[in-house]
């Protein structure tokens, strides 16, 4: 609970409904290509999984797309699909546990750049209560300041300091722990 | 000389994950999200449903976390049809309950060993009219069932599991569940495929999940589809030295069975921990 729906106070679709779109297609494109990226790694350290990231990534851009009349004039928009993005993937790590074994057909990807290794990475961060690993990434991953930290998170700065203490001493030792080549079978 | 801190390890470390990942092109044009956005904001006017929408796409990204293909996480195995190990995809007919034998009704004729297993109850029964399967309408890939309220069927706590001799391909048989099934036991019924039928197989590792790519041979992609259309929407057993490793539900985000022609990928709630092991249950694998 806490912090998965704060930014879904307002209903959805009433406007569009209305006919016409006041929304600035060509202004989201561009955010959209710009920001994609860097979204989209930020869910993939904190899910370890290129498809889900890639889903959740969709997902914030597609509520920022739902308020771009509004969000498009914000000072940081990305910031705000940011947060919507990250409360995204800590709602997923809980929904991880119901997973059910399926039987599909096997449809093939593109091939991904990112090594293997760095779902250990990820892997870490789920281990840690949510806010903590949003902590982290924004403070040590994104370079945000600890009162920047703090103001998204909404929580004090001392606080955050303790969390990120806290949080570098566990990832740290899960890196160290599997701080070796993936095993290959030969 | 200063002491070494944590943070320097850790910021180094999530930077050049985030520098690596920030490279990856998006999978799809915005023209398509903003179209996509415009029919579901139409179609679906409150926040109830803008909200299970979301859900949906989360439960995707979850079973995708379970195994989508990662082409450079794969390792190719060999496959050969003698493989070491015995391999069989069979459909899951019940749930059994724990063998105990001290509570078990006596039966006429001796031990319930010797003789054939009895039917499913009705209602244990892991049929696809009592697991209930629903595609969720929009079309994301999620899914809702009633299979965590069909309970192990109690009556087979009187029977053992099936010794691994009599695990044969015709036979129906009673096998313990490995954690990456679910653990329990498992009622299930004559082989659709055996190792015979696989031409290869992949093991895909990511995320710590382990999901396999089986490509069949011609006939076996026929035996295949035949067990998988009987199972749609049901459930089927890939069962390694008999031991039932992983229970997949059959094509569960889709609303009718298409033909797999030869290819299926089973994905799992395995652990890292497992990746090895599973490995080297693919039949024929060094």
């Amino acid at each position: 609970m806490g912090d998965g729906a704060t930014l879904e106070e307002h209903p959805e679709g009433q406007r569009e409904d209305r006919g016409m779109d006041r929304r600035d297609a060509v202004g989201f494109d561009a955010f959209y290509t710009d920001s994609w990226g860097r979204l989209f790694a930020q869910a993939y350290v904190l899910t370890g999984d290129r498809e889900a990231a890639k889903d959740l990534t969709q997902e914030a851009l597609l509520r920022a797309w739902r308020r771009w009349d509004r969000i498009a004039g914000y000072d940081d928009p990305e910031g705000w699909t940011r947060r919507v993005l990250h409360n995204l993937c800590i709602e997923s790590w809980r929904r991880a546990t119901a997973r059910l074994a399926v039987v599909r057909l096997a449809t093939p990807t593109e091939s991904p750049d990112i090594p293997v290794h760095h779902h250990e990475l990820a892997e870490a961060m789920r281990s840690l209560p949510g806010r903590q690993a949003r902590a982290l990434l924004l403070h040590d991953g994104l370079g945000l300041t600890v009162p920047e930290t703090a103001a998204e998170l909404d929580a004090p700065e001392g606080t955050v300091r303790s969390w990120l203490s806290r949080s570098r001493k566990i990832v740290a030792a899960h890196i160290e722990q599997s701080d070796q080549p993936p095993v290959r079978r030969s | 000389m200063p002491e070494p801190t944590d943070d320097g390890v850790v910021a180094s470390a999530l930077r050049d994950v985030l520098r690596t990942a920030a490279a990856t092109r998006p999978p799809e044009p915005p023209a398509d999200l903003r179209a996509r956005s415009g029919r579901r904001a139409r179609r679906v006017p409150d926040l109830k449903l803008v909200l299970t929408v979301a859900a949906a796409v989360i439960v995707v990204a979850v079973l995708v976390t379970a195994g989508v293909v990662h082409r450079s996480a794969k390792e190719p195995v060999h496959v050969s049809g003698s493989g070491r190990h015995s391999f069989s995809i069979r459909p899951v007919l019940c749930h059994a309950a724990p063998y105990a034998p001290s509570s078990a009704a006596p039966t006429p004729g001796g031990l319930p060993t010797s003789g054939v297993l009895p039917a499913c109850s009705p209602s244990s029964a892991l049929t696809a009219a009592n697991i209930g399967i629903s595609p969720d309408a929009d079309g994301v890939g999620g899914y809702t069932s009633n299979l965590g309220s069909i309970v192990p069927d109690g009556a087979l706590a009187a029977y053992p599991s099936t010794p691994g001799a009599q695990v044969t391909a015709g036979a129906t048989v009673l096998l313990p569940g490995e954690p990456g099934a679910g653990g329990g036991r498992f009622v299930l019924g004559p082989a659709g495929i055996t190792g015979a039928d696989v031409a290869s197989a992949t093991v895909v590792r990511q995320s710590g999940q382990v999901s396999i790519d089986l490509h069949l041979t011609p006939a076996g992609a026929t035996r295949w589809d035949d067990l998988a259309r009987r199972q749609f929407h049901a459930i089927v057993g890939v069962v390694v030295d008999g031991r039932v490793v992983s229970a997949p539900v059959t094509q569960p985000t889709q609303s009718s069975f298409t033909s797999f022609d030869g290819s299926l990928q089973i994905s799992g709630s395995l652990t890292a921990a497992q990746a090895g092991r599973l490995a080297s249950w693919i039949p024929g694998s060094r």
